[in-house]
Protein backbone atom coordinates (compact mmCIF):
# COMPACT_ATOMS: atom_id res chain seq x y z
CA UNK A 1 0.00 0.00 0.00
CA UNK A 2 1.29 3.18 -0.30
CA UNK A 3 3.20 4.80 2.70
CA UNK A 4 1.38 7.15 4.59
CA UNK A 5 3.84 10.42 5.28
CA UNK A 6 2.92 12.87 8.65
CA UNK A 7 3.52 16.60 7.54
CA UNK A 8 5.78 17.48 11.00
CA UNK A 9 3.32 20.03 11.83
CA UNK A 10 0.41 18.33 12.27
CA UNK A 11 1.20 16.91 15.62
CA UNK A 12 1.53 20.28 17.33
CA UNK A 13 -1.51 21.49 15.63
CA UNK A 14 -3.27 17.74 16.87
CA UNK A 15 -1.89 18.62 20.22
CA UNK A 16 -3.29 22.23 20.07
CA UNK A 17 -6.35 20.93 19.50
CA UNK A 18 -6.91 22.42 16.21
CA UNK A 19 -8.42 19.13 14.61
CA UNK A 20 -11.79 17.53 15.35
CA UNK A 21 -12.16 14.18 13.30
CA UNK A 22 -15.23 13.31 14.39
CA UNK A 23 -18.39 13.10 12.09
CA UNK A 24 -19.66 15.82 13.60
CA UNK A 25 -16.39 17.83 13.80
CA UNK A 26 -13.95 18.96 11.10
CA UNK A 27 -14.27 18.40 7.55
CA UNK A 28 -11.12 17.01 5.93
CA UNK A 29 -10.77 16.68 2.34
CA UNK A 30 -7.85 14.72 -0.11
CA UNK A 31 -6.86 17.14 -2.96
CA UNK A 32 -4.28 16.08 -6.00
CA UNK A 33 -0.93 17.74 -5.87
CA UNK A 34 1.87 17.46 -8.59
CA UNK A 35 4.49 19.34 -5.90
CA UNK A 36 6.93 17.26 -3.96
CA UNK A 37 5.59 17.71 -0.16
CA UNK A 38 8.30 18.30 2.26
CA UNK A 39 7.05 16.95 5.78
CA UNK A 40 9.36 19.75 7.54
CA UNK A 41 8.04 22.51 5.84
CA UNK A 42 4.39 22.57 4.78
CA UNK A 43 2.28 23.09 7.17
CA UNK A 44 -0.78 24.35 5.49
CA UNK A 45 -2.56 23.97 2.48
CA UNK A 46 -1.10 27.32 0.59
CA UNK A 47 2.07 25.67 0.99
CA UNK A 48 1.30 22.80 -1.64
CA UNK A 49 0.48 23.69 -4.65
CA UNK A 50 -3.32 22.08 -5.21
CA UNK A 51 -3.56 20.85 -9.48
CA UNK A 52 -6.11 23.22 -10.99
CA UNK A 53 -9.77 22.88 -10.85
CA UNK A 54 -12.11 21.63 -13.50
CA UNK A 55 -12.75 18.50 -16.16
CA UNK A 56 -14.25 16.68 -13.15
CA UNK A 57 -12.04 17.81 -10.53
CA UNK A 58 -13.47 20.37 -7.94
CA UNK A 59 -10.68 22.58 -6.56
CA UNK A 60 -10.10 22.14 -2.71
CA UNK A 61 -10.89 18.70 -3.09
CA UNK A 62 -13.07 15.98 -1.93
CA UNK A 63 -14.91 15.30 1.23
CA UNK A 64 -13.28 12.19 3.11
CA UNK A 65 -16.05 11.86 5.62
CA UNK A 66 -14.50 11.41 7.97
CA UNK A 67 -15.56 9.30 11.55
CA UNK A 68 -13.72 8.85 14.53
CA UNK A 69 -14.05 5.48 16.91
CA UNK A 70 -12.65 4.33 19.96
CA UNK A 71 -12.47 1.12 21.48
CA UNK A 72 -9.77 -0.45 23.87
CA UNK A 73 -7.63 3.28 23.83
CA UNK A 74 -7.19 2.94 19.92
CA UNK A 75 -8.72 5.97 18.36
CA UNK A 76 -9.81 4.93 14.56
CA UNK A 77 -10.26 7.76 11.85
CA UNK A 78 -11.83 6.50 8.84
CA UNK A 79 -13.11 7.84 5.47
CA UNK A 80 -14.61 6.88 2.19
CA UNK A 81 -12.60 6.40 -0.77
CA UNK A 82 -12.39 9.23 -3.18
CA UNK A 83 -13.04 9.11 -7.15
CA UNK A 84 -12.45 11.31 -9.66
CA UNK A 85 -13.17 10.96 -12.96
CA UNK A 86 -12.07 13.14 -16.18
CA UNK A 87 -14.75 14.57 -17.79
CA UNK A 88 -14.74 17.66 -21.03
CA UNK A 89 -10.68 17.07 -20.77
CA UNK A 90 -7.93 15.92 -18.59
CA UNK A 91 -7.10 15.94 -15.05
CA UNK A 92 -3.50 16.35 -13.92
CA UNK A 93 -0.96 15.76 -14.26
CA UNK A 94 -0.55 14.88 -10.61
CA UNK A 95 1.50 12.60 -8.56
CA UNK A 96 0.20 13.50 -4.40
CA UNK A 97 -2.74 12.90 -2.75
CA UNK A 98 -3.06 15.47 0.40
CA UNK A 99 -5.15 15.29 3.39
CA UNK A 100 -6.51 18.58 5.16
CA UNK A 101 -8.69 20.18 7.32
CA UNK A 102 -10.74 22.04 5.78
CA UNK A 103 -12.72 23.27 8.41
CA UNK A 104 -9.70 24.79 10.53
CA UNK A 105 -9.12 28.55 9.98
CA UNK A 106 -6.44 29.27 12.75
CA UNK A 107 -4.14 28.15 10.95
CA UNK A 108 -5.98 28.07 7.56
CA UNK A 109 -6.03 24.56 6.15
CA UNK A 110 -3.77 22.75 7.99
CA UNK A 111 -2.18 19.76 6.36
CA UNK A 112 -2.29 16.12 8.06
CA UNK A 113 -0.76 13.29 5.48
CA UNK A 114 0.04 12.69 1.70
CA UNK A 115 0.40 9.56 -0.01
CA UNK A 116 2.31 9.13 -2.98
CA UNK A 117 1.44 7.92 -6.30
CA UNK A 118 4.89 7.25 -7.11
CA UNK A 119 4.86 8.61 -10.87
CA UNK A 120 3.41 11.75 -12.48
CA UNK A 121 -0.99 10.50 -13.86
CA UNK A 122 -2.61 12.25 -15.95
CA UNK A 123 -6.10 10.74 -16.45
CA UNK A 124 -7.44 11.09 -19.83
CA UNK A 125 -11.24 11.72 -20.55
CA UNK A 126 -13.59 9.11 -19.05
CA UNK A 127 -10.57 7.69 -16.96
CA UNK A 128 -10.88 7.54 -13.17
CA UNK A 129 -9.00 7.66 -10.06
CA UNK A 130 -9.93 6.09 -7.03
CA UNK A 131 -8.20 6.47 -3.64
CA UNK A 132 -9.43 3.61 -1.17
CA UNK A 133 -8.39 3.82 2.84
CA UNK A 134 -6.66 0.64 3.84
CA UNK A 135 -8.52 -1.06 0.79
CA UNK A 136 -11.67 -0.52 2.71
CA UNK A 137 -14.80 -0.18 -0.23
CA UNK A 138 -16.25 2.09 0.28
CA UNK A 139 -14.75 2.80 4.10
CA UNK A 140 -11.42 2.28 5.45
CA UNK A 141 -9.03 3.25 8.10
CA UNK A 142 -6.94 6.94 7.57
CA UNK A 143 -5.07 6.61 10.56
CA UNK A 144 -5.04 5.02 14.28
CA UNK A 145 -3.90 6.83 17.66
CA UNK A 146 -2.94 4.34 20.35
CA UNK B 1 -19.26 48.50 -29.70
CA UNK B 2 -18.35 44.71 -28.40
CA UNK B 3 -18.77 41.82 -31.11
CA UNK B 4 -21.38 39.67 -29.26
CA UNK B 5 -19.55 35.73 -28.80
CA UNK B 6 -21.85 33.02 -28.62
CA UNK B 7 -21.96 30.43 -26.49
CA UNK B 8 -21.99 26.96 -27.68
CA UNK B 9 -24.02 24.78 -26.13
CA UNK B 10 -23.86 20.42 -25.72
CA UNK B 11 -27.68 19.10 -26.69
CA UNK B 12 -27.19 16.81 -23.81
CA UNK B 13 -29.13 17.07 -20.75
CA UNK B 14 -26.91 18.85 -18.58
CA UNK B 15 -26.41 21.47 -21.70
CA UNK B 16 -22.71 21.54 -20.99
CA UNK B 17 -20.64 23.90 -22.58
CA UNK B 18 -18.75 23.10 -26.07
CA UNK B 19 -15.22 23.81 -25.46
CA UNK B 20 -12.19 23.95 -27.90
CA UNK B 21 -9.06 22.68 -26.44
CA UNK B 22 -5.33 21.29 -27.42
CA UNK B 23 -5.40 18.10 -27.45
CA UNK B 24 -2.18 15.53 -28.58
CA UNK B 25 -3.61 15.08 -32.39
CA UNK B 26 -4.50 18.08 -32.95
CA UNK B 27 -7.57 20.00 -31.50
CA UNK B 28 -10.65 18.24 -29.42
CA UNK B 29 -14.15 19.96 -28.60
CA UNK B 30 -15.48 18.43 -25.73
CA UNK B 31 -19.12 19.02 -23.81
CA UNK B 32 -18.27 20.18 -20.07
CA UNK B 33 -21.34 18.57 -18.82
CA UNK B 34 -21.02 14.66 -20.64
CA UNK B 35 -18.51 12.83 -22.58
CA UNK B 36 -19.09 13.74 -25.79
CA UNK B 37 -16.07 14.67 -27.65
CA UNK B 38 -14.35 15.23 -31.38
CA UNK B 39 -10.39 15.97 -32.61
CA UNK B 40 -9.63 17.59 -35.79
CA UNK B 41 -5.80 18.43 -36.82
CA UNK B 42 -7.22 22.56 -36.64
CA UNK B 43 -9.82 23.70 -34.03
CA UNK B 44 -12.13 24.83 -37.04
CA UNK B 45 -12.17 21.67 -38.37
CA UNK B 46 -13.25 20.21 -34.82
CA UNK B 47 -15.78 22.46 -34.32
CA UNK B 48 -17.19 21.89 -37.72
CA UNK B 49 -17.10 18.22 -37.50
CA UNK B 50 -18.73 18.57 -34.32
CA UNK B 51 -21.66 20.78 -35.67
CA UNK B 52 -22.17 17.99 -38.32
CA UNK B 53 -22.09 14.89 -35.99
CA UNK B 54 -23.94 16.02 -33.02
CA UNK B 55 -27.05 17.66 -35.53
CA UNK B 56 -27.09 14.11 -36.19
CA UNK B 57 -30.70 12.10 -35.39
CA UNK B 58 -30.71 8.18 -34.38
CA UNK B 59 -33.51 6.58 -36.24
CA UNK B 60 -35.17 3.94 -34.61
CA UNK B 61 -32.72 0.79 -35.85
CA UNK B 62 -29.56 2.95 -33.79
CA UNK B 63 -31.30 3.05 -30.68
CA UNK B 64 -31.42 -0.62 -30.72
CA UNK B 65 -28.60 -1.78 -27.79
CA UNK B 66 -28.21 -5.07 -30.01
CA UNK B 67 -27.22 -2.46 -33.31
CA UNK B 68 -25.00 -0.57 -31.13
CA UNK B 69 -21.09 -0.76 -31.48
CA UNK B 70 -19.28 1.60 -29.40
CA UNK B 71 -15.39 2.07 -30.07
CA UNK B 72 -12.85 4.52 -29.57
CA UNK B 73 -10.99 6.58 -32.58
CA UNK B 74 -7.33 6.70 -32.44
CA UNK B 75 -7.85 10.35 -31.49
CA UNK B 76 -9.67 8.46 -28.54
CA UNK B 77 -13.25 10.47 -29.04
CA UNK B 78 -15.83 7.86 -28.59
CA UNK B 79 -18.19 6.94 -31.56
CA UNK B 80 -21.11 4.89 -31.40
CA UNK B 81 -21.79 3.19 -34.82
CA UNK B 82 -25.53 1.67 -35.60
CA UNK B 83 -25.15 -1.85 -37.58
CA UNK B 84 -27.91 -1.41 -39.19
CA UNK B 85 -27.21 1.68 -41.25
CA UNK B 86 -24.12 2.50 -40.26
CA UNK B 87 -24.88 6.17 -38.63
CA UNK B 88 -21.69 7.35 -36.47
CA UNK B 89 -23.28 9.34 -33.88
CA UNK B 90 -21.58 10.94 -30.75
CA UNK B 91 -22.06 9.65 -27.12
CA UNK B 92 -23.89 12.98 -26.10
CA UNK B 93 -25.79 12.84 -22.98
CA UNK B 94 -24.24 9.16 -22.21
CA UNK B 95 -23.77 10.76 -18.40
CA UNK B 96 -26.58 10.98 -16.13
CA UNK B 97 -25.41 10.46 -12.91
CA UNK B 98 -22.86 12.67 -10.96
CA UNK B 99 -21.87 10.76 -7.63
CA UNK B 100 -18.38 12.50 -6.20
CA UNK B 101 -16.95 12.60 -9.39
CA UNK B 102 -17.49 9.12 -10.69
CA UNK B 103 -19.30 9.56 -13.86
CA UNK B 104 -17.81 7.04 -15.87
CA UNK B 105 -18.69 5.87 -19.47
CA UNK B 106 -21.66 3.75 -19.59
CA UNK B 107 -19.62 1.07 -21.12
CA UNK B 108 -16.94 1.31 -18.20
CA UNK B 109 -19.80 0.93 -15.85
CA UNK B 110 -20.19 -2.83 -16.98
CA UNK B 111 -18.01 -5.01 -14.61
CA UNK B 112 -17.77 -7.07 -17.32
CA UNK B 113 -15.97 -4.49 -19.50
CA UNK B 114 -13.04 -4.06 -16.93
CA UNK B 115 -10.30 -5.82 -17.20
CA UNK B 116 -7.59 -5.75 -14.13
CA UNK B 117 -3.90 -5.39 -14.25
CA UNK B 118 -2.63 -5.65 -11.00
CA UNK B 119 0.46 -2.77 -11.39
CA UNK B 120 1.66 -2.86 -8.00
CA UNK B 121 0.90 -4.29 -4.68
CA UNK B 122 -1.18 -0.72 -4.05
CA UNK B 123 -2.59 -0.13 -7.76
CA UNK B 124 -4.68 -1.93 -9.78
CA UNK B 125 -5.56 -0.28 -12.80
CA UNK B 126 -9.41 -1.69 -15.13
CA UNK B 127 -8.67 -1.16 -18.11
CA UNK B 128 -11.94 -0.69 -19.99
CA UNK B 129 -12.56 -3.89 -22.89
CA UNK B 130 -14.58 -1.38 -24.80
CA UNK B 131 -12.91 2.32 -25.30
CA UNK B 132 -8.99 1.50 -23.23
CA UNK B 133 -9.95 3.80 -21.18
CA UNK B 134 -8.15 3.22 -17.12
CA UNK B 135 -9.53 3.37 -13.87
CA UNK B 136 -6.73 3.75 -11.15
CA UNK B 137 -7.60 1.87 -7.88
CA UNK B 138 -4.63 3.28 -5.25
CA UNK B 139 -5.02 1.68 -1.74
CA UNK B 140 -3.37 3.84 0.85
CA UNK B 141 -1.95 2.62 4.08
CA UNK B 142 -3.36 4.07 7.53
CA UNK B 143 -1.37 6.47 9.70
CA UNK B 144 -0.32 5.10 12.85
CA UNK B 145 0.28 7.82 16.12
CA UNK B 146 1.42 6.53 18.81
CA UNK B 147 0.53 8.58 21.66
CA UNK B 148 1.35 6.28 24.57
CA UNK B 149 2.99 6.70 27.79
CA UNK B 150 4.73 3.44 28.66
CA UNK B 151 6.11 4.81 32.23
CA UNK B 152 4.93 7.41 34.60
CA UNK B 153 5.98 8.27 37.78
CA UNK B 154 4.37 10.52 40.76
Amino acid sequence: MAAYNKFQDFVEQLALAKHDFSAAGHVFKTYLSNAVPSASLDAVKADLAEIAGGNGYTAGGEDVQNTLAEAAGTATITGTKIVWTAAGGTIGPFQYVVLYNDTQASPVDPLVSWWDYAAALTLQIGETFTVKFNNGDPTGTIATIA
Amino acid sequence: MAEATETKLCPCVRKGEVTVSKADLGYRVSCSGCIASVTDKTAAGALAVWDRVSARKPAKCCTKPENETVFTTPTKDLVIKCGVCNLRRLPIGLLSALVRGDVRKECCEDPANLVPQQVRDDLVVNVCRVCKCRHFELTVKPGKLNAEVSDIRG
